[in-house]
């Protein structure tokens, strides 16, 4: 083929070809829109107002719910004399205890709580009034979850801004604000099981404030309604959100480590298999009894606060326990900063001084052990009895709130322990103010620093762990102080 | 027809109209043959470009004895150019008879400088570096197949002088970080947009939005790069332009720079062919290790071979060219077998005289397995050994003092758990080209190209209970922890580009050349993953499983605009640039309208002015020609950061909706704004050469990805509220002091400053981009800063080595490098050997090294000195200090490698077997000699992008693999 008739056969040959691929093109033009590009997620305004919404978003909410309330409660741990976090992951510093504006922890518990106000708020204003089918209760578990986020926040924070980018409020105003919506719920709230939650948290919230008239009244209530009221937080085993705590209390690495006299409550969310999660108790009737208790012990009326003590002890005796494979937990044989003890063997003294006592630390390694998985104490009917002084019910009643509430969250709040303003948010927010009394943490000064509140001298030969400070103790030593015991 | 779709007419039009116009006309015409050889040494020099000045659209190339073909050369008087990289360009007058053959062998002479070469990258159209007021960077394909690299960016790596290219793992296929001319981004990656043949192909060079993670909390190390997988057989050659004045004609696309790689398409004059194999060992960088057993425990010298071959040829009308390679490589870690290959074929039709048409089709695929590290907590060989961690699984930890029972329990440990460990990748991809030139009179160019990248990813990791139980994560009898993840990406990339170049000139003394063009491209990136637990062990899919999960995502962008550039030069003394591009994107936001960036340059080529001539020689002063240019260029946001939406979740087996991205109606494009100057200058006919340069540049609307205050509740969103300062020198430098038949050395090296800083951030707190939590070290982006600094407890000692202070969120340090460059040498001996090394350098960088932290934490024997006794002693314990101290983790990374030496051998053709044409025998080490000033590689860095495309800096030492050093033996035989 010679030169010209190949270029005529290739021009043959190509031009009609792209004739025809141009020619399609151009009929075809909505068929190839190049520049046509469809976002595959929803957006707000495609969402709002279609049918199911409300429904939707409630549930988004209460998963909301959890991933705040995981946040609260692992740092919340660590920071408190329970658990000491003896693997290089999560927050180093909160141990120590060093609460800083800077740490990430407090930004991020900051704003996993201001998330769960405003995805609340959000359903309430903007969602739920364009979906016919919300139904009052569904509204009343709306403000109960915004009212969780302000008790976290009057809990566990110095003070914070009440609304995105908002004033500063302090600790009390937040726990008002928490109170508003608890009330408005069970004002509207057609479950009555819901219902005891509102009442119970209001008792929470009312006990923090320190208004013991309107603590006792909403604790009373509660149990009179109710004397065995549990409320769990269900995780999604399969989906997420995992139980944060149970993640750290039972994998083989990473996990917290109790102190070793609560060694034998742990670990209260056992694993159950690959697809399913413990629930934590978040609101239980155990709560009430303690706070009829501790304004019985405010009173100095030490003879009915025992007996609420004795109605507390049958309660928790009452509630479930679990037998557990428990040999995965080392005990920082893993590669712990420290090793601690494993075997029942092992005599504890909750301070220096105090006498050794056995049964507090379990065996692991031979075959299951029997955990509770709501509430349990090493307190006895016979320890309740030999209560005689106001301040011996006092310690005695810390010493089950620490053991009721492990791993719950609560200990840091009832250590008066609060976390500062973050940073991010001072810099963020033309509200807030760098230097402000609230970018510092509150640590009573009776609180032990390096690691002082989760020391303990373990002696492997003489099996003995010997806890550096007993903080059940120094709280009631410190009882008048205004962060910690709020009836005193 | 809606106005989006006026593009798809516009652009389907055209190529008809080329075909059309394509009418063949017959004149009479002759053949042009010869040789093409370096003056001086008269070795042969394959793949330079033959045309005559009339037909530029009909190039011949010389083949690997230098021989070329140029058929169907018009009868007449003429002029014959013949250009090669790296060479002056030669231009002769000829005058060839009708169905005469005349012969004319060519001697080029070597020029660093490289002005004579022919670019387009970034250019509109084809144009002389001579006429062009910024860098641009050619590798010809000499360079390409000398070089045992075995990705584009290892190749690049002591190629580029102006760049900085980093592998980040020794572990086969994973990311690297390529910086040139700083960071502009905190939000992106600063890996350059990449054309083959000029279609847009997948860069990514992080770990994908849905994908493996093997690295923990910074899931970039060890995250496979698309890189690692673009062929490199068969290459004509790469051409690379830093971002700024250079890139203004890509637009939104290009603040980072372009590389795009032209592949060949064959030579006329009969059937050439080559066969070539790569033979030799993969063996571990020892020196790095603490522990002298951890190369026997977890590393092998690893054979590797790799075979290659191809034919190309054609006549007069049509050349092809056709390459496949086979590559398989045991690695120098145990298990880590690891394999590729590829096919590629390009041909090119004269469709008549004015007419042309090339093709490309390239596929390739690999596969290789990963191995966890960095942060990736469980079994992690690395963190185990190197670390000390090994005691937490009963081991005593000091390796090397261990007892031979006790080694053989450990050795047992490792070995199974590395050959449990199931890990892998495998990537596909297939990359097609066609471009259609037309060139209506000689003085108007025109071209279309269409293009597809396709590139297909399966990331798959494979968890038994045998695993986890051999590893200790659960105890024996365990049935039911076993997982299985599986993520696959699948991209694909659309590219098409109209283009037209008029040459013109005013007068005699005037040249005028003016490009304008329209380009389109689209990619679509959708990722799923499916995984499953509880799955039975022996089970490779997740079907059957206790439980299945998946998730997917997509990303899809289309960027569109034209441009306009002319350069207008006097005398080719006197050069003016002037260009603009206009584009939109579908990233941007609702309220963004169409982007433009302007581009000046200015070109004085002073040694052509006849009162500089009539004084100094061209013997003394060769060239000398002065450039400054400006220039904006930009880079799209991240598809999708535009819009407001609802996220979802499944809960408890229902929808759950909350608030998910916030959205930007204002998003637009990262600015980059460079000012640059230079000169480049030739001393005694190129003996020695000089290219001095400085830069400097802005990068405004940098998007910033930053939290806003937590009592939002809101994740960050993407907003263009950053600035970015970036400035440095480029100097660069080649010496010939030998150049003679028998003997040539050339000598060369490359300097590059850099001083980056983060200018403004609009009152946004400081944000980490990498690293883990501010206990330990972070990288961070701060006013003021260099982008991703390093932050952390800065401990302050006194004489007696206490403790006196703990500052919190101090600097302490930056792993973006002050200087940087490379240098290296070619000796030539005869007309046949030739040796070469090449290497490179950095200074000024620091990095973090968790792998010293914690084997002091773990308290490994020989860490005493880590801190300061009486320090340790003040905190009672390792564990309370080791956090307060993260200074002492930090430590300079200035290095010095030497990254090949090569020995290149062209045998006699006498000697050679009856069809082979040629032969060449090569031996090189890739790694030879290091020399580094901190106490591991600081070249094993965690790349630590935060996510898809994201900033990675690096800055960290963490259980990662050294690079091997390698040992390569290549044959090549051509026939």
């Amino acid at each position: 083929m010679t030169r010209h008739s190949f270029a005529r056969a290739s021009v043959r040959v190509v031009a009609p070809l792209l004739a025809v691929a141009a020619a399609t093109l151009v009929v075809s033009c909505d068929a190839f829109k190049p520049t046509d590009v469809v976002n595959p997620n929803i957006t707000d305004q495609q969402f709002i107002g279609t049918p199911g919404a409300g429904a939707a978003w409630l549930r988004g909410t209460q998963r909301q719910f959890i991933l705040t309330y995981n946040q609260v409660v692992q740092n919340a741990e660590l920071a408190s004399d329970n658990y000491f976090n003896n693997y290089t992951t999560n927050n180093q510093l909160f141990d120590t205890p060093t609460i800083e504006y800077i740490d990430p922890q407090v930004t991020s518990i900051q704003s996993a709580i201001a998330r769960l106000r405003d995805v609340a708020t959000f359903g309430l204003d903007t969602i739920f009034p364009r979906d016919s089918v919300v139904t009052a209760q569904d509204r009343a578990e709306m403000l109960y979850f915004r009212g969780t986020a302000n008790l976290f926040a009057g809990e566990s924070f110095v003070a914070l801004p009440a609304t995105a980018n908002g004033v500063v409020v302090s600790w009390e105003d937040l726990l008002g604000l928490a109170i508003a919506d608890f009330t408005e719920a069970r004002t509207i709230a057609t479950d009555n099981t819901a219902k005891n939650s509102y009442t119970l948290a209001l008792a929470r919230a009312y006990y923090r404030l320190g208004n013991k008239a309107k603590a006792v009244e909403e604790a009373a209530a509660l149990l009179a309604a109710n004397p065995t009221f549990l409320r769990n937080v269900v995780y999604d085993g399969v989906n997420g959100p995992n139980n944060a705590m149970q993640g750290v209390l039972t994998s083989s690495v990473n996990n917290f480590q109790p102190l070793p006299r609560l060694d034998f409550l742990d670990p209260k969310f056992p694993n159950r298999g690959a697809n399913n999660q413990s629930p934590i108790a978040f609101a239980k009737a155990e709560e009430a009894h303690m706070i009829l208790a501790e304004a019985l012990l405010s009173d100095n009326n030490v003879s009915d606060a025992k007996a609420r003590l004795t109605q507390l002890l049958s309660l928790v005796q009452s509630r479930p326990t679990e037998s557990v494979d428990s040999r995965i937990q080392l005990r920082g044989r893993a590669g712990g900063k420290f090793v601690y003890p494993n075997a029942s063997a092992t005599r504890v003294a909750f301070a220096p001084g105090e006498p050794l006592r056995d049964g507090f630390v379990v065996t692991r390694s031979a075959g299951n052990i029997t955990v509770p998985i709501v509430s349990g104490t090493s307190v006895t009917q016979a320890r309740i009895d030999a209560i005689s002084t106001v301040d011996d019910g006092l310690y005695v009643l810390y010493l089950m709130r620490q053991e009721i509430f492990l791993a719950e969250g609560r200990r840091m709040a009832d250590l008066g322990m609060r976390m500062p303003v973050a940073f991010t948010e001072v810099l963020a927010n033309a509200n807030a103010t760098d230097g402000a009394a609230y970018t510092q943490a509150q640590i009573p000064s009776f609180i032990p620093l390096a690691f002082g509140m989760d020391g303990f001298a373990y002696d492997s030969v003489a099996n003995t762990a010997i806890m550096a400070y007993d903080m059940n103790k120094l709280l009631v030593q410190n009882k008048t102080s205004p962060a910690v015991l709020p009836f005193n | 027809m809606t106005r989006r779709s006026r593009w798809a007419v516009t652009l389907s039009i055209v190529p008809l109209a080329f075909a059309a116009a394509a009418v063949a006309h017959a004149q009479g015409t002759g053949v042009i043959a010869g040789r093409v050889t370096e003056a001086g040494s008269g070795k042969p020099l394959s793949y330079a470009q033959v045309y005559t000045d009339n037909d530029r659209n009909r190039v011949a190339r010389s083949d690997a004895e230098g021989r070329y073909r140029l058929f169907n050369v018009a009868a007449g008087g003429q002029t014959l150019v013949v250009r090669l990289v790296g060479y002056s360009v030669k231009s002769l007058p000829v005058t060839v008879a009708a169905g005469d053959t005349i012969t004319l062998d060519i001697q080029l002479a070597s020029q660093p400088l490289d002005l004579d070469a022919v670019v387009v990258t970034g250019q509109g159209g084809e144009i002389s570096k001579r006429r062009i007021a910024t860098n641009v960077d050619v590798v010809g394909s000499e360079a390409i197949e000398a070089s045992p690299a075995r990705r584009i960016d290892e190749l690049l790596q002591a190629k580029l002088p102006g760049a900085q290219i980093r592998m980040t793992s020794g572990q086969a296929g994973t990311t690297s970080i390529i910086r040139t001319r700083g960071i502009t981004s905190v939000n992106q990656n600063s890996t350059p947009v990449i054309y083959v043949d000029g279609v847009r192909v997948d860069n990514l060079n992080t770990i994908a939005t849905i994908g493996l993670n093997v690295s923990g909390v910074r899931s970039q190390g060890a995250a496979t790069s698309a890189l690692a997988d673009l062929p490199i057989d068969n290459i004509e050659r790469v051409e690379f332009i830093p971002g700024g004045a250079a890139t203004t004609l890509y637009g939104s696309d290009a603040a980072n720079g372009v590389i795009q790689i032209f592949t060949k398409r064959g030579t006329a004059g009969g059937t050439k062919g080559y066969i070539e194999s790569n033979v030799g060992f993969d063996t571990p960088q020892t020196q790095f290790h603490f522990f002298d057993r951890t190369a026997d425990l977890i590393y092998q010298n690893g054979f590797t071979q790799g075979y290659s071959g191809g034919i190309d040829g054609g006549n007069e009308n049509i050349t092809y060219s056709v390459s496949g390679n086979i590559r398989s490589a045991e690695s120098q870690r145990l298990f880590g077998d690891n394999r590729a290959f590829g096919l590629r074929n390009g041909v090119a039709a004269y469709l008549g005289t004015k007419a042309r048409y090339q093709g490309t089709v390239s596929y390739n695929q690999s596969n290789a397995p990963r191995f966890r590290n960095g942060n990736s907590g469980g079994y992690n060989a690395l963190w185990l050994l190197e670390d000390g961690r090994s005691f937490a699984l009963g081991f005593d930890n000091n390796l090397d003092s261990l007892s031979d029972t006790d080694y053989a329990s450990l050795k047992q440990f490792v070995q199974n758990a590395e050959a449990l460990q199931n890990i892998n990748v495998f990537t596909r991809s297939w990359t097609t080209s066609h471009t259609l030139s037309y060139d209506p009179v000689p003085s108007l160019k025109t071209n279309v190209t269409f293009g597809v990248n396709n590139r297909f990813s399966k990331e798959s990791e494979v968890v038994t209970n045998q695993f986890l139980i051999a590893t200790k994560s659960f105890p024996a009898g365990t049935t039911d922890r076993g997982y299985i993840n599986n993520y696959e990406r699948n991209y694909t990339g659309f590219t098409f580009n109209l283009g037209a170049q008029h040459s013109g000139s005013v007068g005699n003394n005037l040249s005028v050349i003016t490009s304008v063009g329209a380009q389109l491209f689209r990619n679509d990136d959708a990722q799923v993953a499916y995984q499953a637990t509880n799955v039975r062990d022996g089970a490779l899919t997740v079907a059957g499983a206790g439980i299945t999960t998946s998730n997917d995502i997509a990303y899809r962008v289309a960027n569109y605009g034209v441009f306009a550039q002319t350069n207008i030069s006097y005398l080719e003394r006197y050069t003016l640039e002037l260009g603009l591009r206009a584009d939109k994107n579908t990233a941007f936001g609702q309220n963004t309208g169409a982007q433009t960036y302007p581009k000046v340059g200015l070109v004085y080529a002073l040694s052509e002015e006849p009162w500089l001539r009539s004084r100094i020689s061209t013997d003394v002063l060769s060239d000398l020609r002065l450039r400054a240019a400006y220039g904006v260029a930009g880079q799209f946001p991240t598809p999708f950061a535009n819009d407001r939406t609802i996220a979802f979740d499944a809960f408890n087996g229902q929808q759950s909706a909350t608030f998910g991205q916030p959205g930007n109606s204002d998003l637009k494009p990262e600015r980059t704004a460079t000012l640059e100057y230079g000169a480049d200058i030739g001393l005694f006919n190129n003996v020695a050469t000089f290219g001095l340069g400085y830069y400097t540049s802005r990068t405004t609307d940098a998007l910033i990805s930053a939290p806003p205050a937590p009592s939002t509740g809101l994740p960050s969103q993407l907003r263009n509220i950053g600035e970015i300062s970036n400035k440095g020198l480029e100097l660069r430098a080649s010496f010939t002091p030998i150049s003679r038949p028998g003997l040539r050395l050339t000598l060369n090296g490359a300097y590059n400053t850099l001083t980056n800083r983060v200018e403004d951030l609009q009152g946004t707190p400081p944000f980490a981009i990498s690293g883990y939590g501010a206990s330990t070290v972070q990288g961070m982006v701060e006013e003021g800063f260099p982008v991703g600094y390093l932050r952390g407890n800065k401990a302050i000692f006194d004489a007696n080595g206490n403790v006196t202070e703990v500052l919190q969120l101090q600097y302490l340090g930056k792993p973006t490098a002050d200087k940087f460059g490379s240098f290296g040498a070619s000796l030539g001996l005869g007309e046949r050997l030739t040796l070469s090394m090449g290497a490179d350098y950095q200074f000024g960088s620091q990095q973090q090294s968790f792998d010293r932290a914690f084997r002091f934490l773990y308290g490994v024997k020989g860490t005493d000195d880590y801190v300061p006794e009486a320090a340790v002693t003040q905190y009672g314990t390792r564990s309370a200090i080791w956090q307060q101290v993260m200074n002492l983790w930090v430590e300079n990374t200035d290095y010095v490698t030497v990254r090949t030496i090569t020995a290149d051998y062209r045998l006699n053709e006498r000697l050679l077997p009856g069809l082979a044409t040629d032969a060449r025998i090569a031996f090189s080490v890739t790694n030879p000699f290091r020399w580094t000033a901190s106490n591991w590689d600081p070249e094993t860095d965690l790349a630590t992008a935060g996510g898809q495309g994201g900033a990675a800096v690096g800055g960290y030492n963490y259980a990662t693999d050294s690079a091997p050093r390698s040992f390569i033996l290549t044959l090549r035989f051509g026939f």
